[in-house]
């Protein structure tokens, strides 16, 4: 062994030993390879499936913004420039929030896994920034952007300059405000309740971009003037303002807003850089002063059901996984329930209370995948005998609050908006034995086609992604429709029947016992599915378990 | 053990004077003093909760101190510390890899970003994988790992550029005895050539086994130090018994405890 028959030795001249110094350009070679090969070796395990996708998405959106953008020269002056802020702006908003709420996609993005390199500051910020710039959705949103508007918004004068450059520092404001709130939020994230700040950060962006898309005819009707007023005082549009001058031949005030944007992009960057070294030199601050609260919680626990139960409520508590999908699957089922409500516009108030049970469709996947969620504990309870129905249980259990809790504040909001109070309390009531039925649903597909999730946070966990589950998601989509509608027909058509009868407000008691009677026969199926499986479950599940 | 020899005793590979380092109230590291010979296998040895951990992460320049001073070969490692980790190599307890590269990718990126040669990274790569018994996994994402091979790859990118010492926070924890020998060996044959080796650890029988020197932490200090034959000799004692003195002896159980684990 060549290599270890030589190490360096205490006594030896200590330049020697040193590395030699990169350049900047090596190093950004360097990262753009490392970046690369990061996304193949992912895409690669993903199947030909995956990578003609991604390949197809990234071509669509390039396409899509060159025709969009480059368009403004066969339109009007206004409508061209209302274009363009609406077209950066969207496209800053998804770049800076995307990764917020898609998480793990870049490992580039993470400081930390650089840190024990002998890099400066200024290493790591030219590494990060060439790896930024080099993935797949950033060079697709980067030709988008110069192609398309190159085409669409200069002419043979000053424009033919400003414009591209107006378009370089777009991208890399956007680049450095993505990097800057990451590195916010990680830092934000070595402290529980900076997590859940975080998260809900990015479930209250995500949940009002998605508000804002599935209502952008009704807004942009209303009063899409102010909107794009709004827009265009943002940073993410400031680049657009410069290009919009530019075309329009107002020379001055096109270099004072790409002036601007660039002081707004060097701003971003330095503050990136400011937060990426404070997170790799004081980033364990906090995780260390935070533990041992909320440790009583097992302490009232007693007998199988009760020590399973008290154990996935302190998961739903302390696991990042269980409490950034409760955050998520809460926000969006209000957003969902509500826009959906919006959409069948005023005067239906009975529609508008029914409506409401739409919360729980944003939240199936907490009901129907309870062995995927916590895999690594699983092991644990093999060991005992299990899963057993008892854990079942418990794990479905764990799931009602994220069924009942949007549908219920989406009832008190459109108990506000429609003044049907009445009716909205029914409603509320009638959700939890429907809740109960898509929990019964939820166990069949949990033990039938339980799919593996990460879990970084525990060393049995699995650390891989959710590897081709689309299918499988969109399949228990409409299959969790089709079952929670038809599981609780009953109790609707008794429902509908005793609308005027003195008994109407049994109606949801009843369909309690119904629904929790069919819960328990689930049950019961799923204990005796599960036996003799358990090895196999394990294996697929939380495979490093068996490491 | 080994005994280093008597020049490289004298010359220290880590000098730690005052080191102090609190977490809000909590003071993790406190006022800790460590002289680590050039060319020893040193042990730093303590419960869990010590403060072992977030001393090799202010030595090694990956947690800043609050107070005090770290030298590594005469290198200061703070305020700035990218000079000594060209100095260093380190196997973390939290291991943050690039999850999406194979074992041999992560070496080579990681060669690559030290500024070495890839035809000279390549060569120690494949040497590496070779002798840590990974070389048949070499093309396998690091997600796939199991905690050992996690742990072994990590140290191959902790010695591919060759560092003078080696700092490893808990290098044998979860690791099977198969790779713990593995292990061993490429860390006894790197300090044969002159490296410094100093690891953390609360497992007495391999330190003992291992190391010439060892400092005893306990809530943040050290509470004794020295070779382990000063330690240990001098009363005829074990290392673990030395341990137990020094950190406040163990806990005491009556008769009736534990009663309920009698078989049958």
């Amino acid at each position: 062994m060549a290599l270890l028959d030589s190490p360096v030795s205490a006594t030896a001249d200590p330049d020697a030993a040193f590395d030699r110094r990169h350049s900047f350009a090596d190093l950004a070679v360097l990262a753009v390879q490392l970046r690369w090969r990061l996304s193949t070796n992912r895409l690669a395990r993903r199947g030909k499936r995956t990578r003609r996708f991604v390949i197809a998405a990234a071509s669509l959106y390039t396409v899509a913004n060159i025709v969009a953008l480059g368009s403004a020269r066969f339109l009007e002056d206004d409508q061209a420039g209302a274009t363009v802020i609406l077209l950066m702006a969207s496209m800053a908003m998804g770049w800076v929030f995307g990764p917020v709420m898609i998480g793990g996609v870049d490992e580039t993005v993470d400081p930390t896994r650089l840190a024990l390199l002998p890099l400066t500051s200024t290493d790591r910020y030219v590494v990060q920034l060439a790896a930024a710039l080099s993935g797949t959705g950033p060079i697709a949103a980067s030709v988008g952007l110069l192609l398309g508007l190159t085409f669409g918004h200069t002419a043979l004068d000053a424009s033919l300059l400003i414009v591209p450059l107006s378009a370089a520092v777009a991208i890399l404001f956007m680049v450095g405000a993505a990097r800057s709130l990451a590195a916010l939020l990680a830092i934000a994230q070595r402290s529980r309740t900076g997590r859940d700040l975080a998260v809900l950060l990015a479930a209250l962006v995500g949940g009002t971009m998605f508000t804002l898309a599935q209502l952008s005819r009704d807004v942009l009707g209303a009063g899409g003037g102010a909107l794009l007023d709004v827009l265009s005082w943002l940073p993410f549009a400031w680049p657009a303002r410069a290009i919009n001058a530019a075309r329009s031949g107002d020379v001055v005030v096109a270099c004072g807003w790409l002036l601007i944007s660039s002081i707004a992009m060097v701003l971003a960057h330095l503050l990136w850089i400011r937060l990426g070294n404070f997170l790799l030199l004081n980033g364990e601050r906090v995780a260390q002063t935070r533990r041992s609260r909320r440790r009583a919680l097992l302490s009232g626990a007693s007998g199988e059901f009760g020590g399973a139960l008290a154990r996935q409520w302190v998961y739903l508590l302390r696991s990042p996984n269980s409490r950034v999908g409760f955050v998520f699957g809460t926000v969006f089922g209000i957003a969902f329930a509500l826009v959906q409500i919006v959409q069948q516009g005023e005067g239906n108030s009975a529609a508008a209370a029914f409506g409401i049970l739409l919360a729980m469709l944003a939240n199936l996947g907490a009901a129907t995948n309870v062995l995927g969620f916590d895999a690594g504990s699983l092991w644990l309870e093999v060991l005992a005998g299990g899963p057993s129905r008892a854990n079942m249980i418990a794990r479905q259990l764990i799931a009602l609050p994220n069924l009942l809790l949007p549908t219920w504040v989406s009832g008190l909001i459109v108990g506000v908006w429609t003044g049907e109070w009445r009716l909205v309390a029914l409603v509320c009531l009638l959700a939890v034995p429907v809740a109960f039925n898509v929990l019964s649903f939820g166990m069949v597909t949990s033990v039938v086609s339980p799919a593996p999730l990460p879990d970084w946070d525990n060393p049995f966990g699995n650390r891989q992604g959710n590897e081709s589950r689309a299918t499988r998601v969109a399949v228990i989509a409409l299959g969790g429709v089709a079952s929670a509608i038809g599981l609780s027909a009953p109790i609707f058509i008794v429902l509908f029947r005793s609308l005027r009868e003195w008994y109407l407000w049994l109606v949801p008691l009843g369909g309690l016992v119904y629904a929790v009677t069919l819960f328990l026969l689930v049950s019961l199926w799923s204990g005796r599915y599960l036996r003799g499986r358990e090895p196999k479950l394990i294996e697929r599940l939380a495979p490093r378990a068996l490491n | 053990m080994h005994a280093a020899t008597s020049d490289q005793v004298h010359r220290a590979a880590v000098e730690v004077t005052g080191l102090v380092k609190r977490f809000g109230e909590k003071t993790a590291v406190d006022r800790l003093d460590l002289t680590v010979p050039a060319g020893s296998w040193f042990g730093v040895v303590g419960p869990n909760g010590a403060g072992k951990t977030t001393t090799i992460r202010m030595i090694v320049g990956l947690l800043r101190p609050d107070e005090g001073a770290v030298r590594i070969q005469g290198c200061d490692v703070w305020p700035d510390p990218t000079a000594a980790k060209r100095l260093v190599g380190v196997l973390p307890d939290d291991l943050r890899l690039f999850e999406r590269l194979t074992g041999e990718e992560l070496i080579l990126y990681v060669g690559l970003l030290r500024g070495f040669e890839r035809s000279e990274v390549l060569r120690r790569s494949e040497e590496l994988l070779e002798l840590l018994g990974l070389r048949s996994a070499g093309n396998d994402l690091v997600a796939d790992y199991s905690t050992g091979m996690r742990k072994k790859i990590a140290l191959a990118a902790a010695l591919v550029h060759s560092p003078r010492v080696l700092l490893l926070d808990e290098p044998f924890e979860s690791v099977d005895p198969v790779s713990s020998k593995v292990i061993v060996e490429v860390l006894e044959h790197y300090r044969a050539g002159g490296g410094t080796v100093l690891f953390s650890s609360h497992v007495m029988d391999t330190v003992e086994r291992l190391c010439d020197h060892v400092a005893i932490v306990s809530d943040g200090r050290v509470v004794r130090s020295g070779t382990v034959a000063s330690l240990t000799e001098a009363s005829h004692v074990r290392l673990e018994d030395v341990f137990v003195d020094a950190v406040g002896g163990a806990a005491s159980t009556s008769d009736d405890a534990l009663a309920w684990l009698a078989a049958g």
